[in-house]
């Protein structure tokens, strides 16, 4: 007869460690780990881990004015060479400010009406019947969402049903 | 330069920051869409041709750095084999590695005996990455196809097979019964029968359930988690036994479900899959969906197996009725995979006497016999159950 | 004179906020690549690129995380080629308070048994794991940066803590 181990794993008690289990495993493990001395000794080791690799957080110095500089040197030589044909040439010194124009609207909030072309990652089963972009189109075809991800289409005519299902790698 | 905080920038500055900006974007762009080079690939012992192929309506559209292939058409194939083909599935790929690269396109209830022709519609959204490749935007193979005796043949890189077979299976369980009440009750039999089974699909409890696999449920939670014993729902001719099961609850959320199965046939079992079920507080049952059960390695006559605790699944029960608590969980066992390649599935009697017709969807075959009854009346329904079933 | 105050001012905001996106995706470059030359050369890399790719970022709410993407994604192509990560600036840092010669001995010593443990792990554990436990974001900010998903990012990272767990009970053995 096989049964599941009654510890947490090893991977479960790491990720306890760092508050990276979800609610319910969170709840299972510290439950577990309660009871269990060696356990919880393991999860002691690992919140210490962390503490150690805080080691590494301080940065060194660098000059971000320098830095700053040289990325919008870059930008601008990067720039003139992909104008299209037909369009006017500037000289070094427009394209720089074009440039830096260009970063300012990239990095502050411009609005922008484009849509998503495709929802949120769905993993197995998730059912997003309304507004999923794979919905086939076509006045002769009528649409039904199962219970995972899959669609059902009717094609008028022969009456022949078609199922699609969308993979995720 | 002038810059107002909202980010709205000057119309001097706005010109040339969207020159460079459109510059740059312009070397994102695809080439202009046009008809989408399709490639059908049928490996070498799949008795079937192809006779045309038409997808003059698909459209491609660059968006940002992807481009969108809208597949609409069809590919009529000849069917050379012996056997008659009882159903096939083809792999559509654009770009297998990527979210919305790849889909799979099930054809159930073929009926195509040799030397017979058969047209196969796709309507199908991909994605691929820019820019668009040199050769076809998208390969389709044939990925399985069923022939009447449920042998089968082809790559089946997608578990087409098994898919394929369990439909199968539920399409002669479902066209037994029905032609069953037309032999036994005539043309009207036929029709109430019908009409039952639409009533069913309208009338089924609706809920939106969530079922999301392989990640912790992130959904806030509201106050204690408790631990729910499963009600198991017990076919007695199910080559598995549910003995017992438990998932973690809070609120309208469920976690970690955990299910021990034994095997009592005297087979290996393989791959099974379980159908899940919800209870709301007024005790209506509403269908979860079907999810797969964690293969394991084959098991032995007498064996048991527990479903992982890896395989996580989460319940968010959307629009339950305004208490949004789930009161309870159902399993029951949908199918299995024997060892001796065949399937089990559990026959209608079974769904019904143990209260599952109405809480399950209707299978693939139900769902097209009582769309070709809307369409075209109950004689052409008799007549498709007489031609497919011998 | 009050519109000229006004365009100087906007002009600074503009440009704080340029800088405060800059230093982030170095943060984050530095966290993966470890050293102070790679990460100002791959900042740059990285935000050429981004203008390159103005395009594609179809929700300017979102410029943060895709920035993010995009700098992480740029460190691990490097790291990928370079087939190693260079700690070099480890001693180089700068203590947080006034330390005593002992007291900077043992961060030294401790950067090095560090940096010994990191180099076991695969580019994606390591960049996993620094970018949660030292850089401090979240599971979720972190699977944005690296481009995967939460549940993948959560595997990477318990992969690494177990692994430097290992690592670290062999040399106290």
């Amino acid at each position: 007869m096989r049964s599941r181990s009654a510890h947490p794993t090893q991977r479960e008690l790491a990720l306890l460690a760092g508050g990276d289990l979800g609610r319910f495993a969170r709840w299972r493990v510290t439950r577990h780990a309660a009871r269990c001395p060696m356990c919880r000794s393991a999860v002691a080791s690992y919140v210490q881990d962390r503490r150690e690799l805080g080691a590494l957080a301080p940065l060194p110095v660098v000059d971000f004015a320098a830095l700053g500089h040289q990325i919008r040197v870059a930008a601008a030589q990067a720039g003139p060479r992909r104008v299209s044909h037909g369009r006017r040439r500037w000289g070094i010194a427009g394209a720089a400010l074009a440039a830096a124009a260009a970063l300012v609207a990239l990095f502050l909030q411009v609005p922008d009406t484009r849509r998503e072309v495709f929802p949120a990652t769905p993993r197995m089963g998730l059912l997003q019947p309304a507004g999923f972009a794979g919905l086939p189109a076509g006045a002769d075809a009528q649409v039904t969402a199962d219970g995972h991800l899959s669609f059902r289409a009717f094609y008028r005519g022969s009456g022949q049903l078609t199922i699609t299902e969308y993979y995720v790698p | 330069m002038t810059l107002d905080l909202q980010g709205r920038t000057s119309r001097p500055l706005h010109r040339l920051a969207g020159a460079v900006l459109a510059a740059a974007a312009a070397l994102a762009q695809a080439q202009p869409s046009g008809p989408a080079p399709v490639a059908v690939e049928i490996a070498e012992e799949i008795p079937l041709q192809v006779a045309a192929t038409d997808f003059a309506d698909t459209e491609l559209e660059s968006r940002g750095g992807a481009l969108v292939i809208d597949l609409a058409g069809s590919i009529t194939f000849r069917h050379d084999g012996l056997e008659a083909v009882r159903a096939l599935t083809l792999a559509v790929d654009a770009h297998a590695g990527k979210l919305g690269g790849r889909a799979a396109v099930g054809v159930p209830s073929l009926h195509a005996r040799q030397g017979e022709l058969f047209e196969v519609h796709l309507n199908v959204r991909l994605l691929r990455p820019l820019p668009r490749p040199p050769g076809p935007a998208v390969r389709i193979a044939v990925d399985g196809v069923l022939f009447d005796s449920l042998a089968a043949v082809g790559p089946d890189r997608l578990d087409s097979v098994r898919k394929m077979t369990v439909r199968e299976l539920e399409a002669r369980r479902d066209r037994r019964y029905f032609l069953s009440r037309l032999d036994t009750g005539g043309r009207a039999a036929l029709v109430e029968a019908m009409q039952a089974s639409l009533r069913r699909q309208a009338e089924r409890p609706r809920l939106e359930v969530q079922l999301a696999g392989g990640g912790p449920a992130t959904a806030p939670g509201r106050g204690d988690i408790r631990e729910l014993q499963l009600a198991l729902v017990q076919d007695p001719h199910a080559p598995l036994v549910l003995e017992r099961g438990t998932a973690l609850v809070n609120g309208a959320v469920s976690d970690s479900p955990r299910i021990v199965l034994r095997n009592r046939s005297p087979h290996l079992a393989g791959h099974f899959e379980i159908g899940w079920l919800v209870r709301d507080a007024r005790g209506v049952l509403y269908s979860a969906g079907t999810a797969p059960g964690d293969p394991p390695p084959a098991l032995q006559p007498g064996e048991r197996f527990e479903t992982r605790a890896e395989q996580r699944f989460s319940l968010r029960p959307v629009g339950l009725g305004g208490a949004a608590e789930l009161a309870g969980m159902a399993a029951f066992l949908r199918s299995v995979q024997l060892g001796d390649g065949s399937v089990w599935i559990p026959s209608r009697s079974a769904l019904d006497g143990l209260g599952l017709l109405d809480a399950v969807p209707v299978s693939a075959e139900e769902q097209r016999l009582t769309q070709l009854y809307r369409e075209r009346g109950p004689d052409a329904v008799s007549a498709e159950l007489r031609k497919l079933t011998p | 004179m009050a519109a000229e105050r006004e365009a100087q001012e906007r002009a600074g905001a503009a440009d704080a906020a340029v800088e405060a996106h800059m230093r982030r995706m170095f943060r984050l470059i530095y966290r993966v690549v470890g050293n102070v030359p790679d990460a100002q050369d791959l900042t740059q890399e990285a935000l050429v690129k981004a203008l390159a790719r103005r395009a594609q970022l179809k929700d300017d709410r979102k410029a943060a995380q895709w920035l993010n993407r995009i700098a992480v994604n740029t460190a691990l192509d490097f790291v990928r080629k370079r087939s190693r990560v260079t700690f070099e600036e480890l001693d180089k840092a700068p203590p947080s308070c006034v330390e005593s010669p002992e007291q900077e001995l043992l961060r030294g010593e401790t950067r090095s048994w560090l940096a010994g443990g990191l180099e076991l792990l695969s580019e994606r554990e390591r960049t996993a794991l620094l970018l949660r436990d030292v850089e401090g974001l979240r599971a979720s900010e972190v699977a944005q940066a690296m481009g995967c998903s939460t549940a993948t990012v959560r595997s990477h990272i318990a992969n690494a803590r177990v692994k430097f767990r290992q690592y670290r009970g062999r040399r106290q053995r």
